[in-house]
């Protein structure tokens, strides 16, 4: 497990997509300094500018969490289907290497990289926030923890997908899925805004289905500055708003987020030892 | 008692089936494989495009799973996930990650084989030079030709002192001096008492390296045994002067007699019979010049199980 672990970082980091992805996200990362800085000398006083910054990171952060969905997605599915493809797995899956190892294998190897580069691209848009407009999100690193968790959730997501579909195929049901359960949160939201309970319990639903949209709330809601928060329970419309997170996600939806990942990877292990070749 | 448990290895086949079949959707693409593969022989596993040989490889090796029946592979039953360990594989259709080297393709290899990590770059280095690649060791698999790619392919299969050694059509996409060297690579691990199952459709090749053989037909085996047993004596041809009609009065015991001027022929006789064939002429008269005995060619023999295909 640990040897495809090893293949699978060395393989992800020598390819070309990763290195696109990489160079489109620092370029976005640059791009939104730009704007910091702007919005900064657009507004006189510091106070209100830091508001503004802060909106600013967080839909920022919503288009940059996209993107690190797409690089998971894209990344995770296409980890299975070539090597089934091209008969690369036939020669690994003849040596003494379980099919749960093999699965497992690329799961740790992709998790790893998916991980630290979330982390780090993450700190960074955060650090540029910080030089450009002297803002400081209140709790920075739960923040990033949940959009690197939310990475993992499309990873394992793709890589289940990749075992059955093509690359493209997984890749794209895999972004569908993820922009489909944001939708459905926004729903979600509406339902509470217009008294809608169908509305509401789809939103709910989508929720646990995808929990995506779930762990981009909980970054959303350490991002923003405690006046928003407050400002939110004062105006009593707490859930009503898909932009803004009045709480923070409970302890048990992190659980249900685990159980979904080791879920879904258990899954993506049973389509691959049901296979033959 | 190592010594006995060890003997009793030695003993026991390296293959074994029994009734082995595998149905894909419903069709049959191996049926009732019962075979055994003795320790250290060469096997050849013939039959034509679509007769079941892949299939039958790939359930021995776990990488499908069986319909009905079951086997031993070096005295573990199929899909044994340790036993991998100590068998070598080239499959048919393969590729290594292009963007590795050679000796990375062998040393990844080496890790999922187990085998001790300060030893595997030496083992890497060995297997290259077996295959004639120790020269290309740090070249990326994606620049290698086809005929490369399976050198390497064979390399990875010796890599660890396999016991077993599995090639599946080993030769395709290779040239006659890479051929010359895989028979020599194939006697090699006869010497060492390494056994190797030869899947292959190229009968001249079987017959240079096999001992045993076993040809499939539409999934089913319908010859097996020893080379030399399989391609056993079935006619002789006999020039000799002297011979008449009257003078093989009697002599159609022995089999189908043709007599064309000197030289006669006797189709079905079997080979301990041909002294005493060759005597009786003599005692009848007939001046015996030379005696051949014919050895049908395995391709003679396999399009006859064919039907003439």
């Amino acid at each position: 497990m640990r040897a495809i672990a090893g293949l699978t970082l060395r393989e992800m980091l020598r390819r070309r997509a990763t290195l696109t992805l990489a160079i489109a996200v620092l370029a976005f990362i640059a791009l939104s300094g730009w704007a910091f800085h702007a919005l900064v000398h657009s507004y006189g006083p510091a106070g209100e500018a830091r508001l503004y910054a802060s909106e600013q990171l967080v839909f920022v952060m919503l288009v940059f969490s996209g993107m690190l969905a797409l690089t998971a997605s894209f990344l995770s599915a296409s980890a299975i289907s070539p090597e089934l493809e091209s008969g690369v797995a036939i020669s690994l899956l003849a040596r003494p290497l379980t099919r749960s190892g093999y699965v497992l294998g690329k799961w740790l190897g992709l998790a790893a990289l998916v991980a630290c580069f979330s982390l780090l691209s993450g700190a960074l848009e955060l650090l540029v926030a910080f030089w450009s407009a002297g803002f400081v999100p209140p709790d920075p690193l739960a923040a990033l923890a949940a959009l690197g968790a939310q990475a993992l959730v499309l990873m394992t997501l793709g890589l289940w997908l990749s075992t059955r579909l093509s690359s493209i195929t997984a890749a794209i049901l895999s972004v569908a899925l993820f922009f489909l359960a944001w939708m459905a949160g926004v729903g979600g939201a509406l339902g509470v805004a217009l008294h809608n309970s169908t509305l509401q319990v789809a939103g709910a639903v989508s929720q646990l289905a995808v929990p995506t949209n779930g762990l981009w709330q909980a970054a959303e809601y350490y991002l923003e500055p405690p006046s928003v928060v407050a400002i939110l329970h004062l105006k009593g419309i707490v859930g009503a708003d898909p932009f803004v997170a009045a709480s923070p996600e409970p302890t048990a939806f992190y659980i249900w987020c685990a159980l979904w990942v080791a879920g879904v990877a258990g899954a993506a292990v049973w389509s691959l030892r049901r296979r033959d070749f | 008692m190592p010594g006995t448990i060890g003997a009793a290895r030695r003993a026991e086949p390296a293959i074994l089936t029994e009734q082995l079949s595998k149905e894909y959707g419903g069709k049959a693409a191996l049926s009732d494989l019962t075979m055994t593969v003795p320790r250290g022989q060469v096997f050849g596993f013939l039959g034509p495009n679509g007769a079941g040989k892949t299939t039958a490889v790939k359930l021995l090796l776990g990488l499908a799973r069986p319909t009905a029946g079951e086997g031993l592979v070096l005295g573990e039953p199929l899909g044994d996930v340790a036993v991998r360990r100590r068998v070598g594989y080239l499959p048919e259709l393969f590729r290594y990650q292009d963007w590795l080297t050679a000796e990375e393709v062998l040393l990844a290899h080496g890790a999922l084989a187990a085998r001790p990590s300060a030893a595997r770059r030496g083992e890497a280095q060995a297997v290259l030079e077996v295959v004639g690649l120790a020269g290309r060791a740090r070249d990326r698999v994606g620049t290698f030709s086809k005929g490369m790619q399976q050198r390497l392919g064979l390399a990875v299969a010796l890599l660890g002192a396999p016991e077993l050694v599995v090639l599946d059509e080993p030769t395709s996409a290779l040239d006659p001096t890479g051929r010359h060297d895989v028979r020599e690579i194939i006697h090699d691990l006869k010497s060492r008492g390494v056994t190797v199952f030869l899947n292959s459709h190229l009968l001249g090749e079987v017959e240079q390296v096999c001992d045993h053989v076993a040809i499939l037909r539409a999934g089913r085996v319908v010859a097996q045994g020893s080379l030399d047993v399989l391609l056993s004596s079935t006619g002789v041809r006999i020039e000799a002067d002297g011979v008449t009609s009257g003078t093989l009065q009697g002599l159609e015991r022995f089999g189908e007699i043709f007599l064309r001027g000197t030289e006669l022929q006797v189709d079905g006789i079997r080979r301990q019979d041909i002294p005493a064939l060759v005597a009786e002429l003599v005692a009848r008269g007939a001046q015996v010049y030379a005696v051949e005995s014919r050895r049908p060619s395995l391709e003679e023999h396999f399009l006859g199980l064919m039907g003439g295909r």
